[in-house]
Parts: structure tokens; sequence; C-alpha cells
């Protein structure tokens, strides 16, 4: 678009957004779509298709239910025309004895009746049939889809999976599949008896008379060629974009205020707060108006459009007048063509109405497609199994993943250790020094971009993913517990006896609080059910994993929650649960590894120490400040008095 | 179907159903200029057929030619009223529903802080966005359609009327025929339509669900296919999804097909008339050109009911949000002027429920807490000791009994003046979509850049604020830059310094840091509570061990109350508590 050309369409300035397109109307991009949320940048090459293409191909499993609701529908379409040629019929009767109406013929009236009546109940079947095929494909589609993308996020790495993730995900699963259900359910057939009806009635009036039929064809190109010049101008498409950006940007804003309102309360700042939430409001609602002021004389000039075919077909109906013999017979086809021109509105206007809802649906299927094109975990070709459970960290360099492609900066750096069968050791470091990352590495939850991480001297990355999981148990800081029964929440998909679940549950101390819960084991947990302290749920986590008896443990974290009423029954778990394991602890408190086999000290994503407590006292720097800092932590005691509020690390006894 | 007509219009016009006359009045003139043309369809009929039933007369071209002036100038008018009726419908209800969102946000601020401790935070933003949209999307609207297709039909039975009422009372037999069929699938939908919202939020909840634990599912092996609730859930929602379509369809494809049928019924009652020679033939003439397009309005009619029963839930869900209650406020100028910082709890019961008989989650708390001294309270998981805390900071009101500031009721203070005493350490820490210094300076809007820097350096976060590329001027919160759990809390703390309010509030943090950044965490904290009146929610006792006043809360009642030392001595489970936690701390794997 030239800027010289660029004269604006509206003299009253609604919105700052309208106000910046008039001031610089090349400058404001409006080919680009509001941000999508899930995984920008990701896999977005990897799907050719999209739009309608790409919901057909997601419907390809469903083709005959589908071309059946269409055929229906077309036929429903087809029977609806039968009553307008049985008032045909009958008008042309009622002219031909205009004087002498009891001279009409009865059974021909009748049948023109009966063949209404029959049209009306076939038409309502056809529409159901096609109705029940189409939502039948689309419901089953549906199902596919999310089976799909169930099936998807199993095999994509698990360090893809961050916390926020979350919210995005139940998006895709549940609404963004929702919106293939109204257009295959929905749209496709209606689109198809959108178009199949006026064509055919056009091409059923052409054998009556050619050039009123052609007439008929007018309006719907005039509407469809100011709708089109609507949607495409310029300046329609940059106030479609403003309005959706300051939509998102409101409903941020409205996230933030509502989810931060305690702190703006505390700090007594919610004028502010509000003041930005009436910006972000006032600017949606004024691109409203800027969009709405813009595309009203489009729109009025459509509707009016619309209906017009009386307007065509008059003047026509006219001049053939002159000229037209037997003249009786003419006035019945004109008769005709103004029925068919009034009963061709309704169609036309769900027919623009359906190429505008067309495009609703592409965001959903580019979202559900980003999904689905993630990179999966690799599986190897022929996995092997490990004889031993020897955990080896060899020369591993790992950078996490960043979702704007630049690169991130090294979370480990050519790290190597081992953890020998039977074995317990430590990593600790400060945060942001890679320890978690041994854990997410070991897990495979991502794979290292240099160097290996073996079990049992087999790269991991040659095992089945069901073989590695099934031989390592994590015990980490969250707890997960599934909206089911205690029991199935300590079984987890193992075989094992009531029995052995109690067992469990008393060795990780845990058995008390289920039998007091109401009814103790079958209790079902999460929402609408009993809900767990942290340290519960932390126990029931240790009691799932020794039900299990994985040969490689690894724990992250796992005495993080503090109270007291708890810790000390978590560690009473966790002790049973390394006993004669390959263990690898990444702890906080250095007091948990104290007395591990061996020690590794990370600091920056580099090994900076590695031995005994004792050995590490005496040669590791970092472990000593690690050190010096628990006791400082652990002397703390809280107090208001200025002498003693000033805290200082290196004031201990030694 | 229960219809609080009124109820809903107010709703929908969020309050001002003045409104909704100008739209209307407006639809019913678009329709009716919008029937201009079957209008003239008939007068021109009426010409055709006149040499036809009247041998000999000519056509009457001139008036033909009228009809076609009237048909143009129908073209323009019609112009003028959609484009007055599409302003009106997609921006007539703009401001009012601004003016709507800004009253809510306005509400917002004022509700209790207990409110948003709530489970419901979410759910307040799904009124404010998707609750808003169907409203001023649908609400109005479908309300005007509705009531114009009501108009449109009482003006179709008089004009017909009009020509013959024997013909007109035919074309609308079929109509109370329909109706009652058309109303029952509209019925079963709503009804099958709950089982398909309740499979619908199974589904939703697995998926979150999925979506949370997928890590521990395929630790398990149980991800994919093998997690049979996600699994069975959308086999649930297929069900339900397939079930209400084959509820509710049949019943009103038969309603339809009736409808549908009326126009054979209007032809066999013409063609019994029109044998028997009792009918004006035109009179006949105009019911066959209409009987086609009159039943229309109906299929539209129960297409907009359903829009109309979403709209109105989410316009009855936005009047709740709107009378949701709030705290008392003193009367202007009779609020009262704490002059210490004492905190004393007078028998004071709590329950979140209004009910009698709900659970009392603090039972007769009598407690004080004296100005410029440390107070903390211990006790088990559940046993209130939170709760404290959230009633000093006025997040509720007690159900019995008073929580007083240097002697004056919380009540008679005002919501916001408590506030304005308190500063609350949350465990999860709250960032602003801003940079760090606005972030710090919501403590106190005129702090200086240098008083800013100063709150940070006493927080303990100078260091690692210097160490990002643009210092203090880095943006965090929503799409910034991330601070971890360590910083997020001192920068949390350096806010809380520049407010320097005399109470604070501490809750400690049950999750740990690593020593390093705790340390700092526990420096910045020092700072923070130096000469305040302290209410500290204690986990781990050995960090509270020389307070003055320790509170020991069991099962929503204090069950001692002393110093370490005294407790020891004096609380049994004071000292299992600290003798449990005393195990922990020694605790090594092996």
């Amino acid at each position: 678009m030239a800027s010289g050309e660029f004269r604006p369409a509206l003299k009253t300035i609604y919105s700052k957004a309208q106000a910046d397109y008039y001031a610089n109307p090349v400058a404001v991009d409006t080919t680009g779509t509001v941000s999508q949320g899930v995984t920008q940048g990701e896999g977005q090459e990897a799907t050719a298709k999209s739009g309608l293409p790409r919901l057909l191909e997601l419907a390809s499993g469903r083709t005959s239910m589908l071309v059946g609701a269409c055929l229906a529908a077309v036929a429903s379409s087809l029977v609806r025309l039968v009553p307008t040629f049985a008032v045909y019929a009958f008008v042309r009767e009622l002219i031909a004895h205009w004087d002498d109406t009891p001279a009409m013929d009865a059974s021909l009236m009748r049948t023109c009746a009966l063949a209404t009546i029959a049209a009306a109940v076939a038409g309502a079947l056809l529409s159901y049939l096609s109705l029940m095929l189409a939502h039948r494909a689309a419901f089953d589609v549906l199902l596919e889809v999310r089976t799909a993308l169930m099936g998807k996020l199993a095999r994509v790495p698990s360090g893809w999976f961050g916390g926020i993730r979350q919210g995005e995900l139940k998006k895709v699963l549940v609404d963004d599949v929702e919106m293939i259900e109204a257009f295959i359910g929905h749209n496709l057939q209606d689109t198809m008896s959108a178009v199949a009806m006026p064509l055919l009635t056009i091409v059923a009036m052409l054998f009556v008379d050619w050039r009123l039929a052609l007439l008929l064809i007018v309006p719907i190109v005039l509407s469809f060629a100011l709708l089109g010049s609507a949607l495409g101008s310029p300046e329609g498409s940059a106030c479609q974009v403003a309005m959706a950006r300051s939509l998102e940007r409101m409903n941020g804003t409205t996230v933030e205020y509502v989810h931060g309102m305690p702190v703006v309360k505390v700090f007594n700042r919610s004028d502010g707060a509000f003041a930005r939430l009436e910006e972000d409001a006032r600017e949606f609602v004024g691109n409203v108006k800027w969009a709405t002021w813009f595309n009203a004389r489009g729109m009025g000039k459509l509707y009016a459009a619309i209906g017009t075919q009386m307007l065509f077909l008059l003047p026509a109906v006219i001049f053939l007048a002159a000229t037209a013999a037997p003249y009786p017979e003419f006035v019945s086809k004109a008769l005709l063509f103004f029925l068919v021109g009034g009963a061709m509105k309704e169609p036309v206007l769900q027919m623009l109405v359906k190429a505008i809802s067309f495009t609703s649906v592409n965001a959903s299927v580019a979202r559900i497609d980003q999904v689905l094109a993630l990179e999966e975990v690799a599986e190897p070709e022929a996995p092997q199994t490990p004889s031993s459970y020897d955990l080896e960290f060899r020369d591993v360099t790992f950078a996490y993943p960043s979702d704007d492609g630049q690169a991130s900066p090294v979370a480990l750096d050519h790290v190597s250790f081992q953890v020998e069968q039977g074995s317990v050791v430590g990593v600790v470091g400060p945060s942001g020094s890679g320890k978690s990352t041994c854990a997410a590495l070991a897990l495979r939850f991502f794979d290292p971009q240099e160097g290996q991480v073996l079990l049992g001297g087999i790269d991991v990355r040659d095992m089945a993913s069901q073989d590695l999981a099934a031989c390592t148990s994590l015990v980490s800081q969250d707890t997960f517990l599934f909206h089911d029964t205690v029991e199935a929440n300590i079984l987890m998909g193992t075989k094992a006896t009531h029995e052995q679940v109690v067992g469990a549950a008393k060795a990780a101390r845990i058995h008390e609080v289920i039998e007091a819960l109401p009814q103790g084991y079958e209790t079902v947990l999460g929402e609408g059910g009993a809900s767990l302290s942290g340290g519960e749920r932390q126990r029931i986590a240790v009691a799932r994993v020794l039900l299990r008896d994985a040969p490689v443990v690894i724990l992250d974290e796992a005495t993080a929650y503090a109270d007291p009423d708890n810790e000390a029954q978590i560690q009473e778990g966790l002790s049973k649960l390394a006993a004669g394991k390959t263990v690898l602890v990444i702890a906080h408190r250095l007091k948990t590894v104290e007395g591990a086999d061996r020690i590794v000290v990370l600091d920056q994503g580099h090994v900076v120490g590695e031995g005994t407590h004792a050995e590490l006292l005496e040669a590791c720097a970092t472990y000593r400040a690690m050190v010096d800092a628990d006791r400082a932590r652990s002397r703390w005691a809280l107090s208001n008095m200025p002498e003693t509020a000033g805290l200082n690390a290196e004031s201990g006894e030694e | 179907m229960d219809f609080n007509l009124r109820q809903s219009i107010e709703d929908l016009t969020f309050g001002t159903p003045e409104r909704l006359v100008g739209l209307v009045a407006w639809r019913v003139l678009d329709s009716i200029i919008s029937t201009v043309p079957s209008g003239i369809c008939l007068v021109a009929t009426w010409m055709l057929v006149q040499p036809v039933i009247h041998p000999g007369t000519p056509l009457d071209i001139k008036g033909l030619w009228c009809c076609v002036g009237v048909l143009v100038v129908q073209a323009v008018i019609s112009y003028l009223s959609s484009h007055r009726l599409y302003v009106l419908s997609c921006a007539g209800m703009s401001d009012i529903a601004l003016d709507a969102r800004l009253a809510l946000g306005e509400k917002l601020r004022r509700l209790p802080m207990g409110f948003y401790d709530r489970a419901g935070a979410g759910d307040v933003v799904s009124v404010l966005q998707r609750d808003f949209e169907t409203v001023t999307n649908y609400g109005w609207d479908v309300l005007s359609q509705v009531a114009t297709i009501i108009a449109r039909l009482a003006l179709a039975l008089v004009v017909l009327l009009f020509f013959d009422w024997r013909l007109a009372l035919a074309t609308f037999a079929v109509i109370p025929v329909a109706v009652p069929f058309l109303m029952r699938g509209f019925h079963t939908m709503g009804e099958s339509g709950e089982a398909l919202t309740m499979a619908s939020q199974e589904a939703t909840n697995r998926s979150i669900e999925y979506a949370g634990g997928i890590t521990t599912l395929r630790a398990f092996g149980m991800a994919g296919a093998s997690f049979d609730a996600l699994k069975r859930s959308f086999e649930g929602l297929r069900a339900a999804s397939v079930g209400r379509e084959a509820a509710s369809r049949p019943i009103a494809v038969f309603g339809k097909a009736v409808i549908g049928a009326g126009a054979g019924v209007v032809m066999l009652t013409g063609a019994a008339l029109a044998s028997a020679g009792a009918v004006d033939p035109f009179a006949l003439l105009v019911f066959l050109l209409l009987t086609l397009s009159v039943y229309e309005p109906i299929f539209t009619l129960f297409y907009y009911l359903s829009d109309y029963a979403n709209a109105r839930a989410a316009g009855s869900r936005i009047r709740a949000l709107a009378q949701e209650e709030e705290l008392s406020e003193p009367a202007v100028g009779e609020a009262q002027d704490p002059a210490s910082a004492d905190v004393s709890f007078e028998q004071v019961s709590f329950s979140y429920s209004d009910d009698a008989d709900a659970r009392l989650v603090l039972d007769g708390v009598d407690v004080c807490m004296p100005q410029g001294k440390v107070t903390a309270l211990v006790g088990p998981s559940g046993s209130g000791k939170s709760t404290v805390c959230r009633l000093v900071a006025r997040f509720w009101d007690p159900t019995v009994g008073a929580v007083r500031i240097g002697g004056c009721d919380e009540r008679d203070i005002g919501a916001a003046d408590v506030l304005s005493r308190v500063s609350i350490v949350f465990q999860d820490v709250f960032l602003f979509q801003g940079t760090i210094a606005d972030n710090i300076r919501m403590g106190r809007l005129d702090a200086t850049d240098e008083e800013v820097r100063d709150a940070a350096r006493r927080a303990a976060a100078l260091d690692f604020i210097e160490a990002l590329p643009q210092g203090f001027e880095t943006v965090v919160g929503e799409g910034g830059s991330t601070l971890s759990g360590g910083e997020r809390q001192r920068v949390s703390i350096a806010r809380a310094l520049l407010k320097d309010a005399p109470i604070v509030l501490l809750d400690e943090a049950t999750s740990s840091l690593d020593a390093i950044n705790e340390v700092a965490v526990q420096q910045a904290i020092a700072e923070l509570v130096r000469g305040k009146t302290v209410i500290v929610v204690a986990h781990r006792l050995n960090s509270i061990r020389e307070v003055d006043n320790i509170v020991v809360i069991d099962g929503g009642c204090v069950v001692a109350q002393g110093t370490h030392e005294e407790l020891l001595q004096s609380c049994e489970l004071y000292a299992r508590l600290w003798e449990e936690q005393e195990r922990a701390s020694v605790w090594q794997i092996v």
C-alpha cells in the first residue's frame, strides 16, 4: 500500500491504535496475527497444510461419514425446492381459473399440498441425517485428535513441560479441539447446503427462463464483492488486528489485576493498577468502535444488496412482459421467480456468515499442529537393557533449549562422575550450579548435547524409554497426586496386592494418615476429594517409589518440606528407600548427604570437587563456603532487636 | 424453562434496559423495511395478473415502474437502516459495558483480601474476560432479535387476517402444534447439555492434570494411552456430545417438519375453499406467495434461544460477582486512628463459611502481640496459625470477637488503613510486569532512586540486581526475565522495607532455598523486622527460639504461650515438635 494514497475512512478518532494508523498507515503491521500462546517458533514449518485443507486432513479418517453428511445436506436443499415448485403449480392453476376457482383441478392442488408436506418431512429427516452423520464424524475426529495429542505429549521430552505450559496445554487439548467440532459438525454441511441451495435453485430456474435466472445471480455476486472489499482493505485489517491485540492486552492486564490484587492492596496501590486496567479497557472499546464504524458502510451495503432480488427481476419482467406469449404462462413464471428471489435471501446470508467463520478455526488448528509437530524423544532402533545399575555421567555438556531460538547458557559443562550400584552419591552446589539438571538428564527429560549418561554401561539413549522409566524412581519436591483413590495413587500402574500397598504406606509412614481418611485407601484425592498436606503428599510419593522398588533412586530436594510434623517421617521413608540401591541425591541441605559415599560439588556447571565430606572440607573451597552458609542458616534466629539483627556468616564458634 | 426475563434483561443490558428500546425499534424498523420487497412483490403481482383476470385490460407499465422506483428507494433506506443497526448492535453497548467492566474492577479493589485467598481468582478472570465477551457479543443483540421476531410474527398474523381469516388460521395452525416439540427439544438440549457440561468439565480437569502430572506419569510408564482417566474422560465427552445430539435433535426435527408442512396445510385449505368457490382468488394468491417465508423467523427464534441461554448464564455470573459481599467500612469521619501497633485478639472465632455448623478454624483465640515484640505462631499444619496472620491483615473479619490494633477494633479502622500499617511477606511472591525498580517502588511511590537502591541493599538484593544486564531497569514479571525464588523474595522484602509499616507479618517459606540464598533472605528479613511488631508463622522452630513470645496453636485453639525455654518445659506439643525437628536437622540419608 502506498502511503500517499491513504485516505482515512473515518473522521472521528476512537482509539490510540487508530490515531497511530492514521498518522502512519505503513508502519502498523497488519499482516501479523495475535500471539498464539503455545510454543512460538517451535515446529511451525513442520505441517505444510493449514486452514481448510488441514481440517479436512484431520477428518480424513471419517471421509465416508462426512461425504454422506454433505450428500444428505445437498439432498435436503434439493427437497426444499419442492414446495417452491408446488406453490408455482398451484399459482398457475389459480391464474388459469381466476374467475372460476371451483374449476381448478382439485387433485393437482392436493398433490401440490401433499408434496409440500412430504418435502417438509423428507427435508427435516435428511437434514437430521446429515447433522447426525456430521456430528458422529466430528466427535470421532475430536476423540482421535485428542488421543493423538495425548500420545504425542507422552513422547515429547519431559523437560519440555514447564509449570507455565499447563494452562496452554489444557487450552489445546480441550478448547482448540472443540473448535474443530463446530467446523466439522456444523459448518461443513451448513456450508454445503448454503452453497448448494442457491446454486441448485439457479440451475433449476435456468430451465424455466434463463434470462431471469441469470438476474438472480446478480445480488449474490454483488454481496460477495462487497464483503471481499470490506474484509480486504488495509484499514479493515488494521482495525481487526488492533481490536484483537487490544483485547489480548486487556485480558493480560485483567489477569494481572486479579492475581496481583492482594499485593496491590497491601501496598495501597490499587489506583495505579486500576488506571492501567481502565486505559486498556478504553483502548479496546475504542478499537471496537473504530472497527464498527469502519465496517458499517460495507455491512450496510452488503445487507442492502442481499435484498435486491426484486429490484433486478422486476424491470426485466416489465421488458419481457411486452412480448411474452402466452401472457398467463409468463405471469406464472414471473411469480415463480419472485418466490425464488425472496427465498434466496436467507441462504445467501448464511453463505456469507460461513465465509467469515472459516477463518476463526484456523488459529486453533495451528496450535494443535504446533503440539503435534513437537520433536519427540528418539527411541533406539535396537533397545538395550542394562545388566547392572551403575549410573555414570561421562563428559556431559548440556544447555537448555530455549523458546526464542537463541543460545542459552550452558547448564553442565563437561561433567563426569559415577554412582556405583549400591552406593549413595550426593550432588551439591549453589542454586544455578546445575545440580537439578543432573537429575533431569539421568531421567532423560533431556538429552545432553555432548557426552553420555550411562546406566550399567549403556547410554540411556540406547534404552527404550519404558525400560529406563522402569528402572528409575524419582522423588522430587513437588508430588503430583491424581484424582483417584489413595491406593491407585500409590500403585501407579504397578501390579501389587493390597497388602503390599499397605506395607509400602507403612514404610513411608503414611499408613495412619490414610487410615484416618473417610474411606481409607479407597478415598479419592484431589478436587472434591480429600486433600493432603505437602508433607503427606510427599510421603505418598515415597510409598509409590517403595512399592515400585526400582534399582536406581533419584532424590531431588526431597526433604524440602520442612513442616515439623512431617519432615522426620519423610526422612525415615527415604532411608528405607535408599537401602541397597544406586542413589543420586540432589541436596540443598548439606547435612543430608554428609554421610554419602561421595559428594560431587557443582558450581556454574562445572565439577569443582568430589570426595567424602571430610575430604571436601579439606580440599574444596566452594564446599567449605556452603558448609559455612549452612551453619549460619541453621544458627539464625529471628529477632527484631537492632544489636542481633545484622547477621554475619563468619562469626561462628570455630 | 425458568424465564426470569426482567432479571436477565437487566443483566444483559448492564442495568440499562431502556437502551434496548432503541435497538429493538431500529431492528423492527429494519425488518419492516426489508419486507418492503415482499409487499412490492404482492402489488406487482396484482398488476401483472390484471390482464389475465380482466381480459382486455392493458398492463399497468407505469405502475410497475413506480414499484421499481419504490424498490430503489427501499435499497437506499435499507442501506441506512442496516448501517445504523450494525453500529448499534456492535458498538451500541460498548460504553455501558466499559462502565460495567470498570465498576467491577472498582468492586474488586474493595473486596476483602480473603476473597483472593480462596481458590476463585481464576473464576474471577473468566467472568471479566469470557462472560463480558459473551454478554457484549450476544446478550443484548439476541434480546432484540427475539423481540423483533415476535413482533414480525404478530405483524404477519394481523396482515394475513386482513386478507382471509380462515387461511390465516390455517397458516398459524401448525405453530401451536410444533412449538411444544421445539420447546421440548430445546429443553432436552439444556438437560443433556448439563451432562455435556459435566463431561466437558471432567475432560478439562483431566487435561490439566495430565499436563501437570505428565512427568510423574511417564516415570511410572503410564503416559499416553495408558493413562485411563484422561482417555476415559475424552470418551465420556464424546458419548455425552453424541448423547446430547441424539436426545434433542429428533424432537426438534419433528417440530421443524410440522412447521415445514404448514405451507401444505395452507394449500389444502386453499384448495378446499377454492373448490367451494368461497375464497377471493387474490387473497389465495397472497397466501400462496407468503406461506413459504412466513415460517422462517420461527426457526431463527430457536437458533437465538440457545445463544440467549448462554448469555443469560454469563450475565448472572457477572451480577453475582458484582454483588459479592464487601467488608464493612467505618462511616466517613468516624474511622479510628490507633495510637500504637499492639495487636490483640479478643475471643476470636472464625470460620470460612457463614453456616452455623461450619468448622471453626479458630475457636476463642485470646492473644496479645505487643508493639515492638516478635510473636511466633507455631503448630501442626492445619492448626490455624496462618489464619491468625490473615485476620491481622483483615483478609476477613472474625465471625465472633474482635481483632484490635492499638486497642481499636479493625472494623472501626477501615480496611485500607489497616493495610497501610501492615507489611506482609508472602510465601509466593507476585512481581508485576515492569522493571525491578518499579516493583520495589510499589512500597513508596515517591521514593528516590537512591532510596530504592538503599532498600535493595538492605534486602541483600543489590548484588544480584546489579549483575543483571539492565540492573534496576530489568523487566520482570510475566514475559520478563526470570528471577529465582530467593531473588523474588528479596525484591518483595525491599518493597516492604520502603513501605516501612509498623507491623510485619511473615509467613516463613516452607520450601527450602539453597543455603547461600537463604542466608541472604534471612539477612533481608532481619532488616525488615528491626524494631517492628512482628508476627511470624513459623515452620522451623530453630529460627524462632529466641523470640519474645511463642504462641502454640492446635486445632484452632491457643494451647500454650511463652518463651522457647518455658514451652520446652510446659508444653508437650511444643516439646515434641522441637524434638522431631532436631532429629530431622541432623538426618543423613545413610
